[in-house]
């Protein structure tokens, strides 16, 4: 049997948010504002820092003008992302869009989310997986296990 | 025989691919299963070619 099926990421676990920050060496730091291009946003339940050495190919992105706020539901689990749709400064059209450069920030945060997402059931359920990096950006997972 | 393996590719823009090799007909469900889950929400799902056989061969031995 084959079966090839395809997932779109939805963060909603707040310990795999965690994990996530942690493999990309972000920093969290709690009751935080959220930083916009035009400054401070509103005060968020966690705010997740970029690493100094994040740095984009376009826009140079500077760890101290933006940041991602993240807010919780009653559960503490996500409830809403909150960051600034244009971190290359650039205008996008619309509020719904986001530029390149922010399409990048938020896509390494979802990977390294759904990495932790499958290692994590991985581990649970006794498989092994070898992780490798592939030279398009992705991460492939081998899992081999007693099935 | 081949060692039964899951792969998952996540992209970076955090889409998840997921495919199960060298499990016979629909053994690879409950592995899925576990996983499905925790990958969010599914956009696409695609039979390859040997499930359809293994489906095939199935029906046809419990004529």
């Amino acid at each position: 049997m084959s079966k090839l099926q395809t997932y779109e990421c939805e963060m909603k676990d707040k310990s795999l948010l965690l994990d996530a920050v942690t493999r990309l060496g972000w920093t969290v730091t709690a009751s935080e504002y959220v930083l916009f291009y035009s400054g401070k946003g509103q005060v968020c339940d966690l705010v997740l820092n970029f690493a100094d050495n994040v740095v984009d190919r376009q826009c140079r992105l500077l760890s101290r003008k933006y940041n991602i706020g993240v807010n919780l539901d009653s559960n503490g689990q996500i409830k809403e992302l909150l960051f600034d749709n244009a971190m290359n400064g650039q205008e996008v059209r619309a509020q719904t869009e986001q530029d390149d450069c922010t399409k990048r920030v938020i896509g390494s945060l979802k990977q390294a989310y759904q990495l932790s997402a499958a290692k994590r059931v991985a581990l649970r359920k006794g498989y092994r997986v070898k992780e490798i990096a592939q030279a398009d950006g992705s991460v492939q997972l081998v899992t081999t296990g007693r099935w | 025989m081949a060692e039964k393996q899951v792969i998952i590719v996540v992209h970076a823009d955090g889409r998840v691919e997921l495919e199960a090799k060298f499990f016979q007909g629909h053994d690879c469900e409950k592995v899925i299963k576990d996983f499905e889950q925790a990958l969010g929400h599914k956009t696409a799902e695609q039979k390859k070619p040997e499930w359809h056989q293994q489906t095939t061969t199935h029906a046809k031995q419990g004529r």
